[in-house]
């Protein structure tokens, strides 16, 4: 038998309904804040983070990066083919690669569990 | 009626409602049913786990661990206390209980003995599975664990 907590942690300290848990082990890297669930079997406490507002994170830092790109990619293609017709065409396919790219991962952060 | 006293933690097993009705005339203090077997009320609500610097039961709990309220009562040195109806510290309770051996099996002088009550020789009753007569009011003690 084993008890589930919700918990938090932060600077390795693990809180748990109000109180500090002092011999809780953490299982990551417990540095950052962080919600997570405190495991109790007898006299064994276990601190686990929930990861998905971690990765969720990730992924929106990375889509906002790449649109970025997607932006700078369209610029430059418009310029190069007001230089030379057609020149920026390279440049603008790219940059609709890495919008198709974009919608993958959005489409993956929105169905993260 | 049997009494399963483990740790200062009660399990009673009556034979039928009647006995529960007549244990609750008796000690002024009726029993309540969880899972297989009845207890007194205040135990009913014991948790399944305890974390170090919150209360259990109206006590502070010395350590975090999960288990049976038992196994819980038993690792923070908390009994029941039926008279003052309350959980306190086994250290805490200093009266004296009277156990005698008679052929295979010992009596008690009260129907029940206080779980942390001090014996003739000094010992320390924790635990104790009995008999409990409702017609007698007599305890019949089969087994004893000391501190």
């Amino acid at each position: 038998m084993s008890k589930a907590l919700s918990a938090t942690c932060s600077n390795g300290e693990v809180t748990c309904e109000g109180v500090v848990i002092e011999d809780a082990e953490i299982l990551s890297e417990g540095v950052g804040e962080s919600e997570g669930v405190l495991l109790l079997e007898e006299g064994k406490q276990t601190y686990i983070a929930k990861t998905s507002p971690d990765l969720k994170t990730t992924l929106e830092k990375v889509i906002a990066a790449l649109n970025h790109v997607v932006t700078g990619l369209n610029a430059a293609g418009a310029a190069l083919d007001g230089l030379s017709g057609g020149a920026g065409t390279p440049v603008t396919a790219a940059a609709t690669q890495v919008t198709t790219v974009v919608t993958e991962i959005t489409t993956l952060k929105e169905g993260l569990k | 009626m049997r009494v399963l006293c483990r740790h200062g933690y009660f399990c009673f097993y009556p034979k039928d409602e009647t006995e529960v009705s007549r244990f609750g005339a008796l000690f002024t203090q009726n029993l309540v049913r969880k899972d297989d077997f009845y207890t007194f009320p205040l135990l009913k609500l014991a948790p399944d786990y305890c974390l170090k610097g919150k209360p259990f039961l109206g006590v502070t709990a010395s350590l975090t661990f999960e288990g049976n309220p038992w196994e819980i009562m038993r690792e923070n040195g908390f009994v029941y206390d039926f008279v003052a109806q309350a959980v306190k510290l086994k250290s805490a309770v200093t009266q004296s209980v009277s156990i005698e051996f008679v052929d295979d099996y010992w009596t008690a002088e009260s129907p029940l003995v206080m779980p942390g009550g001090i014996d003739d020789v000094g010992q320390k009753v924790l635990s104790y599975d009995a008999e409990l007569s409702l017609d007698t009011s007599q305890l019949r003690i089969f087994g004893v664990e000391y501190e």
